[in-house]
């Protein structure tokens, strides 16, 4: 807990994220209020806000030994992910409800595509917080981005354009839903319902997936020696 | 002489290719020991590796003559105060102090009188970022860090090289307190002076390799045992061991 206290002290003294995040907030309330019909665009986005948070100068302070303090006689460097990850979901899963809440209240949409919409929070987190050992926390959001626009352009015209089949069409079907699990934020961009897509369910499959990216940052982190500096 | 911290074969490669070790080193209870060397001969990362903060290629780092295997439970008993020591991005000195407190579960009147202290010593507000302290504050909250809580193992990187002198006295002081209490502790230094004042062993560290190690009058004989002066007798032994890892 405290460990935890400790990390979202420092998120709340971090200005950009504070700012840009209280914004999109604002706006996203009051779309949630004006349009109870569907859950505001902001939680499209939602990921990006959970990478900044997972990711946020862990790979910078373990390259210039900035965690000696807090890693000396105190956590092991797995926990800190782990406490990590868990602020991220927070801050994702209040974000998620609060902005989702009049929709389900209301209906009008299901609790599934709210589920959903965790299951990619605890996704991108979960990869956040192994890729921030190596990367900046806005090197992962830049891969998120441009994974996730790749994956859409592949969904909307790119496979037709170069393979000449759709996307949901064998051999490409296993592709482009693998690709979007991997690699988009976004919601599946398939025509739900076809018989040729996917199940929506299947955007389940990225917890298992989430879980084996935790337990590769955790052991990496334990086992190995991050960002040794090359001094003697 | 109880055994406390303890480096048996300790090996460590850099990607560049250097090498440390094989180091064994022994670091008893109730003692301070002195580990000098010249620049790039591998004291960092030796502490480091004993503070449980870099995995050894080879080798087993033991507490009281046991070895603990898991890094990250040599990091939990070991205190290490790093010679630059930078605090973590968008904290506050008060802040990193509560948490080490929580963590080695210090009572909340030490953890007062150490925040006391600390604020005496660097004339400012512990609420302060860490990046407008200059190097020799920082390097003070992180001797009042390490030695929070009283650990029973302590050690510490270069721990008043570019203090000012009452600072230092009082650091120098504070360890040797550490180690009356029944601590073990490693000191690094290149301060051939104040060295002979605290230590009470010395370990000669070149090129990755322990070169001589011992009491003052065990290496005493060493060097020609014509020396009497400490320092100089530090400086005698320290010059042969470069001279004779260099061969």
């Amino acid at each position: 807990m405290t460990l935890f206290l400790f990390e979202a002290r420092r998120l709340s003294r971090k200005p950009a994220f504070v700012a840009v995040f209280t914004v999109f907030l604002a706006i996203g309330i009051e779309q949630a209020v004006m349009d109870r019909t569907e859950p505001p665009w902001f939680l499209l986005f939602l990921p990006l806000f959970v990478v900044w948070v997972a990711a946020f100068d862990l790979s910078g302070d373990l390259r210039r030994g900035r965690l000696d303090l807090i890693l000396s006689r105190g956590t092991r460097l797995s926990r800190l992910l782990l406490v990590r990850l868990l602020l991220a979901l927070l801050v994702g899963a209040a974000t998620t409800g609060l902005l989702s809440a009049p929709a389900l209240l209301t209906r009008t949409i299901p609790w599934r595509e709210t589920g959903e919409s965790l299951a990619r929070l605890v996704y991108w987190g979960a990869l956040s917080v192994l890729l921030g050992l190596v990367a900046s926390s806005e090197a992962v959001m830049l891969l998120a981005t441009l994974t996730s626009a790749l994956v859409v352009w592949w969904g909307a015209d790119g496979c037709l354009e170069l393979t000449g089949k759709l996307p949901t069409e064998s051999p490409w079907r296993f592709f482009t839903f693998f690709s979007h699990v991997l690699g988009s934020f976004l919601p599946l961009p398939l025509p739900h319902g076809s018989d040729q897509a996917p199940p929506t369910f299947l955007e389940f499959v990225r917890l298992p997936v989430a879980i084996l990216w935790l337990s590769v940052a955790c052991l990496w982190a334990d086992r190995r020696n991050i960002h040794v500096r090359e001094e003697g | 002489m109880r055994q406390a911290i303890e480096a048996r074969g300790v090996t460590f490669r850099y990607p560049n290719g250097w090498t440390l070790g094989p180091v064994d080193l022994v670091a008893p209870r109730a003692m301070v020991t002195a580990l000098i060397g010249p620049n790039g001969a591998g004291k960092t990362t030796l502490l480091r590796i004993l503070g449980g903060l870099v995995r050894p290629f080879s080798g087993a780092c033991l507490l009281d003559g046991k070895e603990v295997a898991d890094r990250w439970e040599l990091a939990r008993r070991v205190a290490l105060a790093p010679t630059e020591p930078a605090f973590p991005t968008s904290t506050t000195v008060a802040d990193v102090l509560k948490l080490r407190a929580d963590t080695v579960h210090v009572p909340k009147a030490e953890v007062t009188a150490a925040e006391r202290q600390l604020e005496h010593r660097l004339g400012c507000s512990l609420c302060r970022r860490p990046s407008t302290l200059s190097r020799g504050q920082r390097l003070q909250c992180s001797i009042t860090l390490a030695l929070l809580g009283s650990p029973e193992f302590v050690l510490a990187d270069e721990p008043w090289s570019g203090l000012d002198p009452l600072a230092m006295d009082e650091v120098l002081g504070r360890l040797k307190e550490v180690s009356r209490a029944g601590a073990s502790v490693v000191v690094s230094s290149h301060d051939l002076h104040q060295l002979p004042v605290i230590a009470d062993r010395f370990v000669v560290l070149v090129g990755g390799r322990v070169r001589a190690a011992g009491s003052l009058e065990e290496i005493q004989p060493l060097v020609g045992g014509s020396l009497t002066d400490p320092t100089l007798i530090l400086k005698e032994l320290y010059r042969r061991s470069v001279e004779g890892g260099q061969e």
